[in-house]
Parts: structure tokens; sequence; C-alpha cells
């Protein structure tokens, strides 16, 4: 019989998850990754309750439940290199990160070795199987979808992946939660990012030169103001300038790293045309029209996807597209389905 | 459910039915506080007092106060290790424990660490062993305090406590061990071993769950762990817990009464396990196979290529219970600090499997469990992308 590990974090999703796969008939167990977050943040409780929760979860459900110590990978492959972007200007998305190299990575080998054919996430998203090649697709639940965080997840992995959210709705999991009886039921919505709510504070203990004050410049290179720390800023922010007058509004149009300088001008300076993407994936051949997704939640944008090298992709918009931030994500798909992304690069901008 | 087959005694046991019997009566009737005047307090007094001599006439002792009760194994080895290194007000100072104590005695041993003491962590030698010369080499003027453990409760090897207790005074160190995987086991006899404090758990020996006792040597300062009342002759506080205490001098008493059979036949079947496993599961090797003295009724295997968690949730599943490491780190994917102290390796410090016979170990739960094992290791092995790899590297090693 296959056997499925659900990846239990404490939370409703993977809750409700667990136990739709169970009442499905599903041989089921579940596996917890251990982050290590009291080291990271400080604080005592931070993680190690929600291990407490899931595993209260997994004995509510009578199954059984194993602990694994994630707590070096996660460091090393997720809060590292989001300090890091942060330090050389970049606006990094650490969730796409763990799940290509921890949860849906490293973790799901884990859980491989400890006996599952399949991993089970409490993610809203589907897959699909055509022809021997599966899928990522958003959920059915347009507000939930999760797909853009798990671009980067490899087809080998995709291919043992089970969502079982992908056809419902929050509400109907809260339902679920609630008549089960989950303790999770009532919990509010986790956070985008789990580590940490002040990110600052955190590039602070390794970068401190990311703190430090500096010009804030505008095209030109005139001197309109002092910055705060670069890593305090984003590319787009309008809020927390102090910049206004005549002359407004400003918003930030580029981290300089190199000269410490917020680079600020008029919105629409924002204006790309097209943008190169690194570390792609792409699993079309040839260039072809896509949906461009430059964040999370946003409407994608209407492109033409080119590959330009390995692992690099030329996306042109249709109409100019407003508001990317390096570092970030910028996730490709044909109508629900993903076919590419990669990595806005800080440099490589083909400008208006 | 087809059979089940429970062989995780080094975890915990079941309360014997003559253990639950002479405990029922002090939780009504004869409930009162062992510490009032009156007669009901008397009564419990008295009870209190025969446990105690019950104790210490098992393990050797002649002055019954040298016995005190606890709440189990982890507060008499934390009792023992900061309450001797603090004693009289010391706040510096030298500690040995060996690097394979169970986390009761490591993590109070760290505390010291950062609280003023220096703490040496003694490896054993890869047979499973604290050898005396490398304690003498360790041991230093400032050195206070020395801990081993009797028997270990992953590897199941028996240490020479008599020879390093020795040793350890010798350079006027005092000498505890934590004996909780060994009473009732093999003789304790704390005349032969020479130790100063011995540390004892009621729930390996059928007895209750939240019961030990800290043997310590009469003379032998001790700071006070529990403040409060003044019991047990002031060295912990605590209205005592009668009927527990009574539960386990009886259930010490029935495992003195059954020791010279019991023990053979533990071991008789513990060769049966080790011969069946080694013999029906390719690579799989024995842990610390070349120890000079185990216990009956602990073995500890290393099966590569397969994680130890993932062998419990299959045999779980065919109703058998044993154990990674052990029972209080399981649920959590570590390596074993045990094994990595022996020289085992990480990759394959991952794949132990623990198991521990006790009363109701028969010969069929033995084979249930060899014949579920199987199976459940060749699957393993055959999801692990790293098996091949793995065994390239034992064929290279391996004869």
């Amino acid at each position: 019989m296959t056997r499925t590990a659900v990846a239990v974090s404490g939370g409703v999703d993977s809750s409700v998850a667990a136990a739709l796969l169970l009442e499905a008939g599903r041989d089921v167990f579940g596996v917890t990754m251990r982050l290590g977050l009291a080291e990271i943040t400080g604080r005592q409780c931070c993680g190690e309750e929600e291990v407490l929760l899931a595993r209260r979860v997994c004995d509510l459900l009578g199954i059984q439940h194993v602990v694994v110590d994630m707590a070096e990978e996660f460091s090393s492959e997720v809060v590292e290199p989001f300090v890091d972007a942060y330090a050389a200007g970049l606006t990094p998305n650490p969730c796409v990160r763990c799940n290509e190299r921890v949860k849906l990575g490293a973790f799901a080998e884990r859980a491989r070795r400890l006996g599952a054919d399949e991993i089970a996430t409490g993610h809203y998203a589907r897959t699909v199987s055509e022809d021997g090649t599966v899928w990522l697709e958003r959920a059915a639940d347009a507000a939930k979808d999760q797909s853009y965080f798990l671009y980067r997840v490899g087809p080998d992995v995709l291919g043992r992946l089970v969502f079982p959210l992908g056809d419902t709705t929050k509400s109907e999991v809260r339902a679920r939660a609630h008549a089960l009886g989950l303790p999770t039921a009532a919990r509010r919505e986790s956070q985008e990012v789990c580590f940490t709510d002040d990110h600052a504070a955190l590039v602070a203990h390794t970068h401190p030169e990311a703190l430090s004050p500096g010009p804030m410049l505008d095209a030109a290179g005139r001197t309109l103001g002092t910055h705060r720390g670069l890593a305090r800023y984003t590319v787009g922010q309008r809020k927390g300038l102090g910049l206004g007058g005549p002359e407004g509004p400003f918003v930030v149009i580029a981290l300089d790293p190199g000269r410490n300088a917020l680079v600020v001008g008029p919105p629409a300076a924002l204006d790309r045309a097209g943008v190169t993407l690194s570390d792609a994936i792409w699993r079309l051949d040839g260039p072809a029209t896509v949906g461009a997704q430059i964040r999370y939640r946003a409407t994608p944008l209407e492109a033409t996807a080119t590959p330009s090298g390995p692992a690099r992709l030329d996306v042109r918009f249709s109409a100019p597209a407003r508001g990317l931030a390096p570092g970030q994500s910028v996730v490709l798909y044909q109508g629900d389905r993903v076919v590419g992304g990669g990595i806005l690069t800080a440099s490589a901008d083909v400008s208006a | 459910m087809e059979r089940t087959s429970y062989l995780d005694y080094a975890a915990t046991t079941p309360v014997d039915p003559k253990v639950v019997e002479a405990m029922l009566p002090y939780f009504t009737e004869r409930f009162g506080n062992a510490n009032s005047l009156y007669a009901l307090g008397r009564e419990a007094a008295r009870a209190l007092e025969d446990a105690r001599e019950r104790v210490a006439r098992s393990i050797g002792v002649a002055r019954s106060d040298e016995i005190i009760f606890t709440s189990g194994g982890t507060e008499s080895d934390n009792t023992a290790l900061i309450g001797l290194a603090t004693a009289g007000g010391r706040s510096n100072g030298h500690i040995i424990v060996s690097a394979f104590e169970h986390h009761a005695v490591l993590e109070p041993a760290w505390w010291l660490g950062k609280h003023g003491f220096e703490v040496t962590e003694l490896a054993p030698r890869p047979d499973g062993t604290v050898h005396p010369d490398d304690l003498a080499a360790a041991l230093r003027d400032d050195t206070v305090l020395v801990s081993v453990m009797h028997g270990n409760n992953e590897i199941g090897t028996i240490q020479p406590i008599a020879e390093l207790a020795t040793v350890a005074h010798a350079r006027g160190a005092l000498f505890h061990t934590d004996a909780a995987q060994t009473l009732g086991k093999i003789d304790f006899d704390v005349a032969a071993l020479g130790v100063d404090a011995a540390s004892f758990s009621g729930h390996k020996i059928y007895g209750p769950k939240g019961t030990g006792v800290l043997y310590l040597k009469g003379g032998t300062r001790l700071a006070t762990y529990l403040m409060g009342g003044g019991q047990e002759s002031k060295k912990r506080s605590g209205t005592q817990n009668v009927a527990g205490n009574i539960g386990f001098a009886t259930a010490l008493e029935l495992m003195d009464a059954e020791r010279p059979t019991e023990a053979p036949r533990l071991t008789a079947l513990r060769d049966r396990l080790v011969s069946g496993l080694l013999g029906g599961i390719e690579y799989a090797q024995l842990n610390a196979a070349e120890a000079p003295e185990r216990l009956p009724h602990i073995a500890n295997f290393v099966i590569p290529g397969v994680e130890g968690e993932a062998m419990l949730l299959h045999l779980d599943a065919s109703g058998i219970a044993v154990s990674t490491g052990s029972a209080c780190s399981s649920g959590s994917l570590k390596p074993s600090h045990v094994l990595l102290s022996i020289g085992c390796p990480v990759e394959f410090a991952h794949g132990s499997l623990r198991v521990s016979l006790g009363r109701f170990t028969t010969d069929e739960d033995i084979d249930h469990l060899i014949g579920s094992l199987a199976p459940v290791v060749e699957r393993l092995r055959s999801m692990n992308p790293l098996y091949e790899k793995t065994v390239a590297g034992l064929a290279g090693t391996h004869e």
C-alpha cells in the first residue's frame, strides 16, 4: 500500500490535509520539521510550540508522528541567504527557497527515507499529470493559491507530491477543522515569513552596514535626504521616505549597496518593458506567451518569455510593468499551469 | 492486529500486580503524612522506613538513612551532580562525566559548566566501556566529582565501576553512578562498587513511574536541591510518596528474587535475538560487540541504509515496540550521542535499533521481530537513493 508522509506544521491547513487523506483511506503518517526558530529569533517558545501542536494533531488523528531536525538546512539554505540578500540590496523571498531546498527538498528526502512513497502538504495548489509529465497548477481557491511559492519544486518531487487542499476553499478547510475538533481550528493565519517579523534586526546581526544611514539620491545624483539603512527599503516602496513637496511623490527606484545609496524618483521611473530572470526554470521549448506574476497574489501580466542562456529567461511585457523588486521571483503561467519562473536580477533590467 | 510484542523494557516496564497490591492501601485508608505525629502519620512513617530498609538491604547498605527517596532517576541524577559539586557553597572545580551518560547527567553537568565549573566529557572506548586508565589521565587535583553510569541505557555495556571509583578516590574525587538500567538486572552492591552516590529509577524495575532513589554515602555533603519541610534527613524536601516508595521497595525485592533465573533466561533470549538479527539482515552489526560485559536485556544494532525512525514506524504497524536511541530522544531524528561517543559514524548512528527485553518476553517475540524486520529493511533500503553507496563503502571495510 502506498504510504504518505504528511508534513504537519501545527497549522489548520496541514491538519486538515492529513485528515482528508485519512478519510480517503490512505496509509498516512505525520512528519514535522524542527527549524530551530528559537535560536534564530531569540524567543524561547517559537517553533517548539508548533511541533507540540503538530504532535497533538497526529495523536488526535491516531497517526504516527516523527519530528525531523532541519535546523541546519533551514539556517544555511533559507535564513543565511535571506539575510545576505537584504545586505546585497535585494528583496528575497524565503518561502520560495524554503519550499525548494528544505520543505520539498531535504525534508521530503528524509520523509522518503522514513518509508514514504509520497509526501503531502497543506499547500493550496494542484498537480496534474499529463503523458507522464507532472505539472504544477493553481489551486481551485484562487484567493489562497500558493503555486507562486512552489514554482521551483522539481518535476521528480512534484511526481511524489500530494496537495489534498488543492480543490477545497479556505472556509471549507476551517469548517472541517472545526468539525473534526482539531486544536488548530481557531489559530490565526501564519505570517509570510515564519522566522522573523523584523528582518532588519536579523540583518543587523551579521551585516550592520546594511542598517547604516546613507544618502537618498535622485536619478541625477542629487542628494534629497538620508535613508535609515538599505535593508529597510524595497523597490517600489513609497512610505517612510520622508520626501514630499512639489516634485513628489517619490518612490524607491533602486538600492545601491556599493554607494550605500537609495535611489528615488517618480513612480513612472519604475516602469519596465522587460526583465531578465536568473536561476530560471523553463518547462517549455522556445519562446512562449505567458502570464507573468511578479509577486504573490499579483495579477499576472501578459508577456513573452524567451530562454536566453543556461537558467536565464528574458521576459518582455506587453505593457510596461511596475514594481519589480530585484530578488523577488517572477512566476510564469499558462492559464493555471506553472511553466517557468526565475529570480529578478538586480542589474540586467531592460528599461522602458 | 496480529501479535503485539513489547520489546522496549529499557524505556519502561509495566507495574507488577504484586507491587500495585502493596501500594493500594497507602492511597486510601493509610493515607497519612509520614511526618505527622498522630497514629495515621506514624503508620505511614513506619511503612516508609520499612521500604527504606528494604531498599538499603537490597543494595548492601547498612544505614538506611543513606537511602533518599526521589521522584525518579532524573531527579536523583540532577541532585547528585549539582548537589555534590556545589556542596558547602563550592562554586568552581573540575568534574568528569562520561560522554555517553543519560541526559539526566549530561544536562546538569553542562549547567555546572556554565556556572563556574570545568567539565570533561570522558569518551568511552569503542567497546562501549570507560577505561580506568582514561579516567586516571583525565583526573586533576581540583576534580571534585566523577559520574559514570553503571550500565549504558542504549547499548547495554556494563562499566567497571569498582575500578573507576577506586581511581577517582585516589585523586580525592567523589564518585557517582547512574544505575537506572542495572538495578535489579545485575547485582548492585554498594560495598563492592565503592561509590559515594548512585541513582535508581522505579519504573525500570516494574515499579511505578515517578519513583526513584538516590543512594548517598553517610557523611557526604550535599547541597539541597528541593527546599522546604526538611524531609529525607533534610536532603530532599517534600511530603514523601509513601505508596510509591513502598512500590519501589516491593518491585526491587521481586527483581532480586527472580534474578537467579531471570538473568540467564534474558541472556539466552538476547543471544537468540543477536544471532537471528545478524543472520537475517545483511550488513547489520551489533553495537559495542566487543564489550567485556553487557546487560542481559539490551541489544543495540546498526542497520546501514535505513533510518532508525523508519524502522520504528513500520514495526509499530506490525505491533512491535522497539526504540532507536533512547525513549527520551525518540520522535526527533538526531543521531544518538551514545553511538557517536563509541565511534559509530553519523550516517550509521541514524540507523540504530535498540531492543530491550523483560519479564514477559518470549522466543515468539524475538522471532516476530526478526520476521517483521527483514522485509521492512529491504523496502526501506530500496527507497534510499544512497543505499548502494553506503553498501559500497561497507564492502570496502567489511571482513
